[in-house]
């Protein structure tokens, strides 16, 4: 087989297996334990393939592979306003993570202090949270040290680099979906009060994939380290 | 190791820092301004529509709110108003989020993740809830009255 069938079978392939993760993120309810009080949150299982993308692909690749995926589950299964939220989400969300996966610690770093910062905030907002908020916020901020935690162990263990990729890109993925809620609904308020709840549950899911990518990778006999992706 | 440390102090720093804010004191000033007797106010923020719904005295009160957006279509939101709070019993989009999200009350603002707000972001309603002192404060600063 040559190399040009090899890649369009591989990207068919990648095509196919993020719509279907897509589709089986909408029947996970992540957000039974807030019954249903934040709207819009997913697992992101789908975010798993464009990390695999990311990692043993150019950036064209990548690229394409989201806006696929983007287009094709939006006509398939949402509208056209699904569509503007999942490309704004996925457009910065790729861009973080081609940034990041080389330096997979200074993004898990960074988004260990992003929601670390978020929760503060949060607290500063509502000083007598209760029942949801409360829950919510204590998940934050386990997120935020979960983040932290990763940064040490990337350290010690450079080939869990999908862990801070995969964090940095679900936060980067919230931030541009709620960044085009507030410009469609014209209402900035957004940012203040549901970003930063948004930021943190982007940290929880993005560590849940990552750590589901790794394995993955794992058995694929991928590795994630930044020396030795220097191109395949 | 030692640059590892220092960067994790930072940013504890920068949390701390972050932190102070939320411990100042809002100042309790008496704002001037138009007569507002009901308990709170329901401002929407709609595609097609925005303004403001009182929360009525005695009995509830259902607004159904349609739109025609465009390269939507057809839209509808049964925003429900009870004399403590509003939320929205039925609607046309797919997820059904806005129902989910219950009932927004003067009370459970705090402690809804959500706050004062309920979303659906398909249909673009948007439902804020506000005490009359917040109205008057939000007049104060430009907003149009209710």
């Amino acid at each position: 087989m040559n190399a040009k069938t090899q890649k369009i079978a591989r990207f068919g392939l990648m095509t196919a297996l993020a719509l279907v993760l897509g589709w089986m993120d909408r029947a996970i309810p992540v957000t039974w334990f807030l019954s249903g009080a934040v709207p819009g949150i997913k697992l992101g299982l789908a975010n798993t393939v464009l990390l695999y993308a990311v990692y043993l692909t150019d950036w064209k690749t990548s690229v394409l592979l989201m806006l696929t995926k983007v287009l094709l589950s939006g006509f398939l299964f949402g509208s056209l306003t699904a569509i503007l939220y999942s490309l704004s989400g996925g457009i910065l969300s790729l861009a973080v993570m081609l940034l990041v996966r080389r330096n997979p610690r200074g993004g898990a770093l960074s988004i260990g202090v992003l929601v670390l910062l978020s929760d503060a905030y949060l607290l500063g907002r509502t000083p007598h949270p209760g029942g949801q908020m409360l829950w919510c916020m204590i998940l934050i901020a386990l997120a935020g040290f979960a983040a932290i935690a990763v940064f040490f162990l990337l350290r010690r263990h450079p080939d869990h680099g999908v862990l801070g990729t995969s964090l940095a890109g679900a936060v980067a993925h919230n931030i541009g979906q709620i960044l085009m809620a507030a410009t469609v609904l014209h209402t900035p308020q957004l940012l203040m009060t549901y970003l930063p709840v948004l930021v943190g549950i982007g940290a929880l899911v993005g560590g849940l994939t990552g750590v589901i990518a790794r394995r993955v990778f794992k058995a694929l006999h991928v590795k994630t380290d930044a020396v030795l992706t220097e191109r395949s | 190791m030692k640059k590892q440390i220092r960067l994790f102090l930072l940013s504890l720093l920068m949390l701390s820092l972050a932190a102070i804010p939320a411990t100042g004191l809002p100042d309790a000033t008496e704002v001037p301004g138009p007569e507002l007797t009901a308990r709170g106010y329901v401002l929407i923020s709609a595609a097609t529509v925005s303004g403001w719904l009182p929360l009525p005295e005695e009995e509830d009160v259902i607004y159904p709110l349609r739109q025609v957006i465009p390269g939507i279509g057809e839209t509808e939101n049964v925003i429900h108003l009870t004399p403590e709070g509003v939320y929205i019993e039925e609607a046309t989009c797919e997820n059904h989020d806005c129902v989910e999200q219950g009932i927004v009350t003067l009370e459970n603002r705090s402690s809804r993740v959500l706050g004062n707000m309920i979303i659906c972001l398909p249909n673009q309603v948007f439902l804020e809830l506000f005490t009359p002192e917040e109205v008057l404060e939000m007049i104060q600063a430009g907003a149009p009255a209710p």
